[in-house]
């Protein structure tokens, strides 16, 4: 399935804890310019994909190929500094540091931009992502959605190549989804491959052009995403396997 | 980096009265307080580095500072080594030591790092107390007794030593948490799984920091040693050195640039008043210490600045690094 214009190509990826094999054989691709779904129960696999690629934990085997470089055994730091930022489910922002300085921070040291460079760059992903009258605040006083979009906007500062996105959907108001959809698409626009955890199917359907299901692990489907939700074994692992056979 | 701003401008005033006091002929016990308000004042600005921006609660500084003071009386004692290679030499020393502990001290984290930090003075202690490099005749020098530290300097050129020591200690502080490496340790000390997504190389930006407070701590140690004229095992590695970091940090307020200086002031004004109740002291400091705590975890600077006097007088100056 990997081409020579992925981005990131995954090969039978392994990751146990203790007793519990969390991925399992897992392989695919992330195209240049793609947006990539990755849904599943909870309890998939999907975060732990995520924390694989960033390098937050090592897999017990696999190879992680980015621009066609293994990245398997790299610390998180050179990872993003490689090109591959990443946003965390449950937000993680700099609590004491302003909006604008954890912004600052990540395009310093994960872009390598001067400090004066950052300032300005962080500046301007404030304005696109809609934060810059919050740039002030510590960012511990910050409402979910803005911890969301201050995650996001950590995130690009940086020019990264690729964008893993952890569920930021998630907890948001169903009238705050569109806002994110575009911000998704444009970021893609300007060239960032993105690979998405998301269980919003209306998020999913809008925002990807190709979409994976993992269930216990595995994967177990992967393809247009319209197609992909319509498939009986991702139904069955979502839903049960009665309903299917009514 | 140093535009001339208010700040500037009150510091350079401030440094130059002090530097006027000797002078205009000021008591000696007014200038030994003070002279020791400036030891402390670079030992607390260091510690603040550690604990308050680093996420490095290194209760081993007194190890430091003593790897300073004994490689600054060897040199003098058995080389007749000029000061200003000496004391350079005294905090490379106390550096590379902290280098070379770093590497399984960097392994553990939190409390662990911290009690294995403190396990640092007391190993120094033993072994200092036991060592005895060359038997000179008729003087009890090395183990137990110390060694005798011959500068030649006058108590007023130390002074002056640790006045410039001291004001060094605050320009550094402007200037590390305004450096990149600053804003790394403080994504650190806030966050430290966001750092590393964020590229920052969490080991290296510790290890400077580490290193570069144990150079200015032992730099510290060396003015307080010279003005002593004598180093032992059981005072050089003794707690009471860490009780002074961390009373002055922790009242004056942890994490905040303005702390330290307040809490050295307040330490150095109790180390002068306390003695005469000696038997409270010890009661007096733990029941300030815990109400600290207990009512304002910010010290004396967090409290203060909630109030409008403080932040109207902070306008005049540049903001407060957080």
């Amino acid at each position: 399935m990997a081409s020579d214009d992925s981005i990131l190509d995954v090969q039978r990826l392994k990751k146990s804890f203790g007793g519990l094999v969390a991925v399992r054989d897992f392989s695919f691709h992330l195209g240049k310019g793609e947006i990539l779904g990755l849904m599943g129960p909870n309890g998939a696999g999907k975060t732990t994909v995520f924390n694989l690629i960033s390098g937050v934990y090592k897999p017990d085997s696999g190879v992680i190929k980015y621009k066609g470089m293994n990245i398997v055994g790299l610390p998180p730091h050179k990872i993003r500094r490689l090109g591959i930022a990443r946003t965390y489910q449950i937000p993680q922002p700099f609590p004491r540091l302003t909006v604008l300085q954890n912004v600052q921070i990540a395009a310093m040291y994960g872009g390598g931009f001067s400090k004066a460079e950052s300032e300005k760059r962080a500046h301007e992903v404030l304005d696109f992502i809609g934060l810059s009258d919050k740039k002030d605040m510590p960012a511990g006083n910050l409402k979910l959605l803005d911890l969301k979009m201050l995650e996001l906007a950590r995130a690009i500062v940086s020019n990264p190549s690729v964008l893993l996105v952890d569920e930021v959907g998630a907890g948001l108001r169903e009238a705050e989804i569109p806002h994110l959809v575009k911000i998704l698409k444009t970021i893609n626009e300007m060239g960032v491959s993105i690979m998405l955890i998301e269980h919003i199917p209306r998020l999913v359907v809008e925002t990807v052009d190709r979409l994976i299901v993992m269930n216990a692990g595995e994967k177990i489907a992967d393809g247009k995403p319209r197609e992909v939700i319509r498939d009986a074994r991702v139904i069955e692992c979502y839903l049960g396997k009665e309903i299917v056979e009514e | 980096m140093f535009r001339l701003n208010a700040e500037y401008i009150l510091l350079v005033i401030l440094t130059l009265i002090m530097a006027l006091l000797p002078v205009v002929g000021i008591g000696w016990y007014t200038l030994h307080v003070l002279f020791l308000f400036f030891v402390y004042l670079a030992l607390a600005n260091m510690w603040n580095l550690l604990a308050g921006y680093s996420g490095l609660v290194s209760l081993g500084q007194p190890a430091f500072m003593g790897i300073a003071g004994y490689t600054l009386a060897m040199l003098l004692w058995f080389f007749d080594t000029p000061l200003y290679i000496a004391i350079p030499a005294a905090c490379a020393a106390a550096t590379a030591f902290a280098a070379v502990l770093s590497i399984p001290l960097f392994r553990m984290r939190g409390f662990y790092f911290s009690i294995g930090t403190l396990l640092l003075n007391e190993i120094c202690r033993v072994w200092f107390n036991w060592w005895r490099p060359i038997p000179v005749p008729g003087a009890p020098v090395g183990g137990g007794a110390g060694f005798g530290i011959r500068s030649g300097l006058s108590p007023i050129s130390i002074y002056y030593l640790a006045l410039a020591v001291g004001i060094a200690s605050i320009i550094l502080m402007r200037f590390i948490l305004g450096s990149k490496l600053g804003a790394g340790l403080m994504a650190i000390r806030d966050n430290e799984r966001a750092a590393a997504t964020c590229g920052i190389d969490i080991f290296r930006c510790k290890l400077y920091s580490f290193l570069i407070a144990t150079f200015f701590t032992g730099l510290a140690a060396c003015v307080f040693y010279l003005f002593q004229g004598h180093i032992e095992p059981t005072g050089a590695f003794s707690i009471s050195w860490l009780n002074v970091m961390l009373m002055a940090v922790i009242i004056g307020g942890i994490s905040t640039e303005e702390g330290p200086i307040v809490g050295s002031a307040i330490v150095v004004l109790l180390s002068q008043l306390l003695p005469r109740y000696a038997e409270y002291s010890p009661l007096i400091l733990g029941v300030l210490l815990t109400l600290i705590i207990t009512f304002t975890p910010p010290g004396i600077i967090g409290m203060m600045r909630k109030t409008r006097l403080y932040n109207a007088m902070l306008k005049y100056l540049s903001k407060p690094i957080t």
